[in-house]
């Protein structure tokens, strides 16, 4: 999170608030027009926010929260006033012409200068109301001398050369500022312009994050400097671990070593910050990705189905005909030796212990017992807009649990995702009850997060919207297939079941 | 911050707007009008930004039949008369001072 404003109901914040959004826009990579328009939006809800749900001279608070990636920018507005619907003030032009009745043209407004945006309805915990402006990314890197014919022309022919060579000596260090642009040409050298991070492309928003230390990275570079290698990885915000977010090797100069080299010294460096985790996400539509963490000793614990849209892999001809899906790979490196109580749902429990167990770590299974509950839960939702999954995090279950996850996934399903993935509380006693109480929302396993939120471990479900034929999601590991496996035989029944009703 | 500036003459008013134009600053203008006016100008060039609650004010001022003159409003005021299809019931050609 960028920044969290806690205002009061009042017309007077709502200029302050638009002009920081305008320029935090614009710093985040907005176009001055986008930015300006995105405040327009922002005006607009604050203005519906104090107008009908704080009608009256309320002046009650309410939350406003500042998000950015290198792709979007995000505005989050969380508020407990009277409950309304924006589903139900849709704009109509002939009853504003006739009757001056301009219901809904807030609304209208947010949607036409964002481009997205999303009603949560928490129940009792709430509102809240998700605005999204796209950063369009365009050129920049100096290869933008040349056409882009004449740029794949060029990549093919060095391709079409590409024979390995042994390299006797290389460095590995930290990347610094400076290494932007020949970690921009290494991607561009190694995938063309196939790679789908785009702001790998771009070689200041590469001197940004490495300036924000929003990403640890090391790079590989021979005798005579030419970069060979780059690797990196991205802390999380909400735990002590660190998720590997890119990793290539020039073509030519594979099988040195040179991606091991990398992951040794990364290792090393988060082992000295105290990172207790490594993750890497791998796609499934081929084995490669999963193949490179097993040999560096990750274990799967996860498959995290329809997690991304559908694309066109180099190396294959068509379109994957659904979404991929991810295998979550974790490898442990400074893990808390105490042995951690955890409180497993019944119907996971031999396939979590299992899970633990590849990972060589120590777990105790605990019988729940009595809890308390809290009067209110404390739950985090996420939306990843460009894959159309959502991610809810319950940090506390509270009495309205039920009610509050209820409303939840209401609204979100309102917006067609292809999932909503939830994360439950393993070291918390009161999960597996609440695992029984919520059975009926059809979400079925997905796998085990070790220290995955708040230092803490979790269980991840998973509800899926889009049919998955499991024939074609590759899994490398024999532990992987089994997982695999079991969320295949619990999809199969729960779809068939859901037929059934 | 908003802030407006009016000037009265008989039955006009002409109002500067500088900042935005949104719900405090109809109701800025709202607090100055009597309902013996009944002719509106509002300098909109120090304007940064508006949204509906600044085009709907000005919107229901022409319902009532009453007389609009802006003066260079900023270009988003156009987008929003377009996405609100409001376009054809303002007469711009009237209402935008040269």
């Amino acid at each position: 999170m960028d920044a969290k404003f806690q205002i009061s109901a009042d017309e007077q914040f709502i200029s302050p608030v638009c002009d920081f959004t305008y320029s935090w826009s614009v710093n985040c990579g907005l176009s001055r027009g986008d930015a300006y328009r995105f405040s327009v939006a922002v005006s607009e809800l604050i203005t519906d926010v104090i107008l009908f749900a704080f009608p009256g001279d309320s002046k009650k608070d309410f939350e406003i929260e500042f998000y950015h990636t290198p792709y979007n920018v995000e505005v989050v507005v969380c508020e407990l006033g009277e409950p309304f619907d924006p589903d139900r003030h849709v704009y109509d032009t002939e009853r504003a012409l006739q009757e001056g009745d301009f219901d809904g043209a807030g609304f209208l407004l947010m949607k036409s200068f964002s481009d997205n945006f999303t009603f949560i309805n928490k129940g009792k915990e709430g509102k809240e109301f998700r605005l999204v402006k796209n950063v369009q990314i365009h050129d920049i890197d100096q290869l933008l001398q040349q056409s882009a014919e004449q740029r794949e022309a060029a990549r093919k022919d060095e391709e079409d050369q590409d024979t390995y060579v042994n390299i006797e000596d290389f460095t590995v260090e930290r990347t610094k500022p400076t290494d932007a642009e020949d970690i921009s040409k290494l991607f561009y050298r190694t995938y063309g312009y196939s790679y789908n991070k785009e702001d790998l492309y771009l070689p200041k928003k590469i001197e940004e994050s490495v300036l924000a230390k929003d990403k640890l990275g090391i790079i590989a570079r021979k005798d005579d400097g030419e970069a060979i290698g780059y690797f990196s990885v991205i802390p999380k915000d909400d735990s002590n671990i660190a998720e590997v977010a890119e990793a290539v090797v020039s073509p030519k100069y594979r099988r040195n070593g040179v991606m091991s080299s990398m992951m040794e010294q990364l290792i090393k460096i988060a082992q000295s910050r105290q990172l207790t985790m490594l993750i890497g996400e791998a796609v499934t539509v081929h084995p490669v990705s999963q193949k490179v963490n097993n040999k560096f000793g990750y274990t799967t614990t996860a498959l995290v189905l329809a997690s991304s849209v559908n694309v066109k892999y180099k190396g294959f001809d068509e379109e994957y005909p659904q979404p991929v899906s991810m295998a979550l790979d974790f490898l442990p490196i400074n893990f808390p030796k105490t042995k951690k109580a955890v409180y497993l749902p019944g119907k996971f429990d031999e396939m979590i212990l299992e899970t633990y167990d590849e990972l060589g770590l120590d777990v105790e299974s605990k019988k729940s017992g009595s809890y308390h509950l809290a009067d209110k839960s404390d739950i985090d939702l996420k939306i990843d807009y460009s894959s159309s999954s959502s991610l809810i995090i319950v940090k506390r279950y509270g009495k309205d649990f039920l009610s509050v996850l209820s409303d939840m996934v209401d609204s979100l399903e309102k917006k067609s995702p292809e999932t909503i993935l939830l994360d439950l509380p393993l070291e918390n006693r009161a999960t597996p009850e609440q695992y029984l109480n919520i059975t009926s929302f059809n979400f079925i396993y997905s796998g085990l997060l070790p220290q995955f939120h708040f230092d803490t471990d979790f269980l991840r479900l998973q509800k899926v919207y889009s049919a998955i034929d499991f024939s074609i999601i590759e899994i490398y590991s024999e532990f992987g297939k089994k997982i695999k496996s079991f969320i295949a035989d619990e999809y199969h029944s729960n779809t068939k079941r859901r037929q059934e009703d | 911050m908003n802030t407006i500036a009016t000037r009265k003459e008989g039955k006009k008013i002409n109002v500067t707007v500088q900042g935005d134009f949104n719900l405090r600053t109809k109701k800025m203008i709202l607090s100055r009008l009597n309902p013996a006016i009944n002719s509106l100008t509002i300098n909109l060039i120090e304007c940064e930004r508006i949204d509906s609650e600044g085009v709907i004010f000005l919107h229901r001022w022409l319902q009532k039949g009453k007389t609009l003159r802006l003066i260079e409003p900023p270009p988003i005021f156009f987008e929003i008369l377009e996405i609100l299809n409001l376009e054809e019931a303002w007469d711009l050609e009237k209402i935008i001072a040269e």
